[in-house]
């Protein structure tokens, strides 16, 4: 199932069918070049196969907006394949291939170590997961999440201009640049779409 | 709902924007100043507008008293009635105003009010405005960070519109004429799939540059000037001697669009026959008609409209360069639709 929109409404994060293919919206810029048409520049990524297209429409073009379905699952485990999930209706395991679940794979975190959902049972682990004719092709993150810090190096002084900052590692492996201050064992919150530090997390 | 947004997700703080601004506003009147050009200020209602295709305006409506209604529009841009001081032999002119544009798409780089600075230098071509341009533009940037410091310093690039297409899609602009030769030249390097979705020349020319040229112009590395712009593209631009191309340039800095750059026509009869037929296609496409001035030719009659060059900067776009913003809304504390998403 589709639905046809006009290609000036067309926005970041929304699926669309191009060419035959489910792509997500990873960037639009809106271009007015002069007289007549306006157009839309669309940065796209291929739900199944990860491949990225850059594609213009005129504004006033249709472009078919791709109808998914989002289903609340719980993260088990990843492998070499990829991540595995259980659906909480049906409590069907699942595998998301690694070429889908790509970086992502650093903001998954199972019930047991969700530190934004720690005392909250029922969220803890548990991602919605965006399917499309029957295959997962997207993990929803929490535009911040909070982490462990696991590892950390020296702090190198010597500029003094800006603030002291470090490279630390957080329990998924994601490595992180953080102020000197951020010690192991700590938790830090994270922006899950630029990957950085936003602010230590005391509790 | 419908509210002008408060800074809700800036970085910086509404003083420091007020303050920024404020330096910029002086800096830049301290060095047209210095140039030797006059500043006005003009009306943002009119009765009347120039037709331009590419421009949706707002409407707004004067009532008299005992009358009734007429229309108003305000203005997109001070061009109309700058362009007529300059038939007063008043010299080179600059302005800071008040810019209106509807039905322009929702995005971090528009909002549908904005800040202009206009200038028209008089006696001088589009390229000698590079030049006002790029001293402007290192001034400014005295203002910004070290790194933008640098960016300014370098030579900026001076690329034809016609090398642009050669080197980013092989299709040699000289050799194209009518719609036909375009859409036989695109569809021989692989882009048939616009040929089939573009109606006019402007139109397949716009999906090529959107698509092909623009993005991969250098504006991250040093300031692009665009140049020469096909004569196919119609502009009140003056024409190159002996060559099908308009005098006209458009800078690009760090992915944006930032000023457009005319020499600007002066026969008016040119002017005239522009009017009429533009005026012709705005009656019928556009979404808010509106009132031409049919007698505007005669600013131009009998050499009284001088030999210039026009420039339009968008103040705002140049702030949020110059403060390194990604949002509009992030230096327009009163913008009309916030952009960014929460990331609260």
């Amino acid at each position: 199932m589709s639905q046809i929109i006009k290609a000036g409404a067309i926005e970041k994060n929304m699926f669309l069918l191009v060419k035959g293919s489910p792509y997500l919206v990873v960037e639009r810029e809106f271009v007015n070049p002069g007289k007549g048409s306006s157009f839309v520049r669309l940065k796209l990524k291929h739900l199944i196969n990860g491949s990225t297209l850059q594609e213009t429409y005129k504004t006033s073009e249709n472009a078919e907006q791709v109808e998914v379905s989002e289903v609340k699952c719980q993260y088990l485990y990843s492998d070499t394949e990829g991540s595995w999930f259980m659906n909480m209706d049906d409590y069907d395991q699942f595998l998301i291939p690694q070429s889908v679940v790509f970086n992502k794979k650093y903001f998954l975190v199972d019930s047991e170590n969700d530190e934004d959902n720690k005392d909250n049972s029922e969220k803890a682990g548990i991602y919605s997961i965006v399917f499309y004719q029957g295959k997962p092709i997207d993990i929803k993150l929490s535009p911040k999440m909070i982490f462990s810090v696991i590892e950390s190096e020296e702090a190198v002084r010597g500029d003094t201009v800006s603030a002291v900052m470090k490279n630390v590692i957080v329990s998924t492996g994601l490595k992180v640049r953080v102020p000197a201050f951020i010690k192991v064992g700590e938790k830090i919150r994270i922006n899950t779409e630029t990957y950085e530090y936003v602010e230590r997390v005391n509790k | 709902m419908n509210k002008n947004f408060l800074f809700s997700k800036s970085k910086i703080s509404l003083k420091e924007i007020y303050y920024f601004r404020s330096k910029v506003y002086e800096r830049i009147r301290k060095f047209f100043h210095r140039k030797n050009f006059l500043e006005v200020e003009t009306p943002i209602l009119s009765s009347n507008l120039i037709p331009e295709m590419s421009i949706e305006i707002f409407e707004t409506k004067h009532i008299h008293p005992d009358k009734g209604a007429s229309s108003l529009y305000l203005v997109p841009s001070p061009e109309i009635f700058m362009k007529k001081l300059l038939s007063y032999d008043l010299g080179s002119l600059y302005q800071i105003s008040k810019s209106f544009r509807n039905s322009e798409s929702i995005s971090p780089f528009h909002n549908p009010e904005f800040s202009m600075l206009e200038w028209y230098f008089v006696n001088k071509g589009y390229k000698d405005n590079i030049r006002i341009t790029q001293d402007l533009l290192r001034e400014l940037a005295e203002f910004s960070s070290k790194s933008f410091q640098c960016y300014m310093a370098k030579d900026p690039y001076i690329i034809t519109m016609r090398e642009a297409f050669l080197e980013r899609v092989g299709i040699d602009l000289h050799r194209v004429k009518v719609f036909e030769d375009l859409q036989k030249a695109a569809s021989c390097v692989g882009l048939s799939d616009f040929v089939k979705r573009s109606s006019n020349f402007e139109e397949l020319f716009n999906f090529i540059f959107v698509n092909n040229v623009e993005p991969y112009l250098p504006s991250h590395e040093a300031p692009v000037y665009l140049i020469d712009y096909p004569v196919q593209i119609t502009t009140t631009a003056k024409q190159k001697t002996n060559e099908p191309y308009y005098e006209r340039w458009e800078l690009y800095m760090k992915g944006l669009e930032i000023a457009n750059c005319f020499s600007e026509e002066t026969e008016s009869d040119k002017i005239k026959e522009l009017f009429e037929r533009e005026g012709k296609i705005k009656e019928i496409q556009s979404l808010v008609p509106h009132l031409i001035d049919s007698e505007y030719y005669k600013y131009f009659q009998d050499s009284r409209f001088p030999e210039c060059s026009g420039v339009a900067l968008g103040i705002d776009r140049l702030i949020m360069i110059l403060t390194e913003s990604q949002d509009i809304s992030q230096i327009l504390p009163f913008s009309l639709f916030g952009h960014e998403k929460d990331e609260s």
